[in-house]
């Protein structure tokens, strides 16, 4: 399925198919990457979508009944800039639209080191402090890692993941 | 294969079966082992794939998740470190190859020709967080298996052969618990029959039923030894019996012919010198008398004194007859040339036909050749005596089983009705018309005397449809070629 999705974005811009790749991209991350104990103690596990673009729609709509770790997977999506402390704390995978391609210095910078996977298909994000970055790399879509990141926050990524890493960023 | 084995003896049978036994476990065992290892191997190979495929499939989650298929290649490249994966496959959840290892034409073939699988096939299913996200496929190849098993075989078959030859020794050496005591009983009995010397014993002694069995053969001659023992004893006794009683008749029989001789010296001397003193008596009377009235009277008193003279001299000789014949000396002759030469005599000595009648052969007898020809004297005198004119004596000889037998024969007087009577002393009985005087009873007496003391017997009969006598003599028969038993014989007689 993901192939024959691959195969429909193969040419084409930012699109609705090509979010759909991102959204299950995104949702797989959850399985490779493992949270604090303490973080899957919830009744779901929050998948904050951050920004207005095809993503939130798509992950609505894709990612219904599915879940992670055993726990139903929740989608929330925040107007741009908008996210409140409270809000982050709910979050345990936040992907950061296009539209916040301007303050993700900021939005980083609020999430500290949280136990939150951030992800984003913004340009050197994983440069900018972000942990995952989506590449669009001929018809595929890639990403990169910064593992520092991910370390700093208390989580951990599954070697698996790494080896398929386009690149592993160390230090930020 | 049933016969050969009845043929075989207790030894082989033993070793037979113990071979038989011990090699048929041997081989179930080992049976039972390749079963196992056959079972254990393909499980063990099939765990190995799993295994396997388990690794390689897990390892591949990311690689399929986020359609790395190089990476999942990679993956599917570490199996060259197993030698009998021929090929394999990762799959995606709709069953389309993702990535693939090795020659799918190639493992196809595998086993192509051959009753045995030639490949060994897994397929896994990939799960990711408990969803079914693809599937692995491997194939490989049993030739390792097989070889594996084929060395196993081998040492299995080393070890049925090894324990066979162990089985052999074992069973050759421990049948002897069981087969030497028979082999000893039947080597017993072996010497029992041919020495009959039973007082052979088995030397076994055991607490099982073969002991029961030689203790039952040993009683067994025991019983025999003792039962021979008794016979000896018993047999012995009956032999000293025999040589007393013998001995107690010839005492008797020595007696009585002692008793014979004094009676004939008494007869001979005492009673004869008592007639010479009659003699000169009537001699002296009839010379000083003078009276020719008392000459006749004389003359009958001589006569009588003679007649009495007479009678004692016979007496005396029959009486010392008998004492005599058991002191001749006697050898095998044969009766037949006997009694034809002595026909010869008769026929110039009697004016009587006789003929010679019966077997012509030789009839060897043992005795003593002048009493035998007195014997037949007698016989032929007296059948002379009592022929009717014109009539032919008749003698004839027969075999009749180990005994012969002589027939002296005339027609003419009758038998008295004591057929014994007439061989007993001074008995005359075929006398209602007596041809001379001087026969005082003493030839068929003799004739008994003679025949008896040579073993045999003699008999009187009335002749059939005619009046006339047939003296029947039977003598036991001799063998020339024993002159030896038969003088021992002789001997026994002469005591």
């Amino acid at each position: 399925m993901l192939g024959l999705l691959l195969a429909a974005v193969t040419n084409a811009q930012p699109s609705l198919d090509e979010a759909v790749v991102k959204v299950y991209y995104t949702y797989n991350f959850g399985k490779f990457v493992d949270w604090p104990a303490s973080q899957l103690a919830g009744p779901t596990l929050n998948l904050c979508v951050l920004g207005e673009d095809a993503f939130g729609a798509a992950a609505q709509q894709a990612l219904a009944d599915r879940s992670v770790k055993g726990l139903p997977l929740r989608v929330m999506t925040y107007q741009r800039g908008l996210i409140s402390p409270d809000a982050l704390d709910q979050c345990h995978i936040l992907y950061i639209s296009q539209s916040e391609r301007s303050r993700i210095g900021a939005i980083v910078r609020a999430v500290g080191d949280l136990p939150i996977l951030t992800v984003s298909d913004v340009e050197r994000f994983s440069r900018r402090g972000g942990m995952i970055t989506l590449v669009r790399s001929g018809s595929r879509i890639r990403f990169r890692i910064n593992i520092d990141a991910v370390r700093r926050a208390g989580l951990s990524v599954s070697s698996k993941l790494l080896e398929l890493a386009e690149t592993v960023v160390q230090g930020s | 294969m049933a016969e050969f084995f009845q043929r075989l003896s207790i030894r082989g049978k033993l070793v037979a079966l113990v071979m038989v036994a011990s090699v048929s476990a041997v081989l179930l065992m080992a049976a039972l082992a390749m079963a196992n290892e056959v079972l254990e191997a393909s499980r063990r190979a099939e765990e190995q794939l799993t295994t396997l495929a388990r690794v390689i499939g897990s390892r591949s989650t990311g690689a399929l998740t986020f359609d790395d298929r190089a990476t999942a290649r990679e993956n599917l490249d570490a199996l060259r470190v197993t030698s009998e994966v021929v090929y394999a496959a990762i799959l995606d959840r709709e069953g389309e190859i993702f990535a693939q290892y090795g020659d799918g034409a190639a493992a196809g073939n595998l086993g192509a020709g051959s009753l045995l699988p030639g490949s060994l096939e897994i397929r896994q299913g990939i799960e990711l967080e408990g969803e079914r996200i693809g599937d692995i496929q491997i194939v490989a190849s049993l030739a390792g298996v097989y070889a594996r098993l084929g060395g196993y075989l081998l040492l299995l078959l080393g070890i049925v052969l090894a324990c066979t030859a162990v089985a052999f020794a074992l069973g050759s050496r421990m049948q002897r618990v069981v087969s030497a005591p028979i082999l000893n009983l039947r080597q017993a009995m072996q010497r029992v029959s041919e020495a009959r010397d039973y007082s052979v014993r088995v030397q076994e002694r055991r607490h099982d039923e073969l002991g029961v069995l030689v203790d039952g053969f040993n009683h067994m001659l025991a019983q025999i030894q003792l039962r021979d023992a008794e016979l000896a004893r018993y047999s012995s006794g009956l032999e000293q019996q025999v040589a007393e009683r013998t001995a107690e008749l010839y005492e008797a029989n020595r007696k009585r012919l002692h008793w014979l001789e004094m009676v004939a010296r008494f007869l001979r001397h005492e009673l004869k010198n008592a007639t010479v003193g009659m003699k000169t008596s009537i001699d002296l009377i009839e010379r000083r008398s003078g009276n020719p009235a008392l000459a006749v009277y004389v003359e009958r008193a001589r006569k009588s004194m003679l007649f009495m003279n007479d009678l004692l001299d016979s007496v005396g000789n029959a009486t010392t007859l008998e004492a005599a014949f058991h002191k001749e000396h006697r050898q095998p002759l044969d009766l037949q040339a006997l009694v034809e030469g002595r026909l010869q005599d008769y026929q110039g000595l009697y004016p009587v036909a006789m003929v010679l009648d019966g077997v012509e052969e030789p009839l060897w007898i043992r005795g003593n050749e002048v009493r035998l020809v007195q014997m037949l004297d007698k016989l032929v005198a007296n059948a002379v005596e009592h022929c009717s004119a014109g009539s032919t004596v008749r003698l004839v000889l027969a075999r009749e089983g180990d005994r012969a037998r002589l027939s002296v024969i005339d027609v003419g007087d009758a038998l008295p009705e004591d057929k014994e009577g007439i061989f007993e002393l001074f008995v005359s009985m075929r006398g209602a018309n007596r041809k001379r005087d001087d026969n005082y009873g003493l030839g068929l007496y003799i004739v008994r005397l003679i025949v008896e003391s040579h073993g045999g017997q003699v008999e009187a009969r009335d002749l059939a449809g005619d009046t006339g006598a047939e003296f029947l003599v039977t003598l036991p028969l001799t063998s020339p070629a024993k002159p030896k038993a038969a003088k021992s014989q002789a001997e026994a007689n002469a005591r």
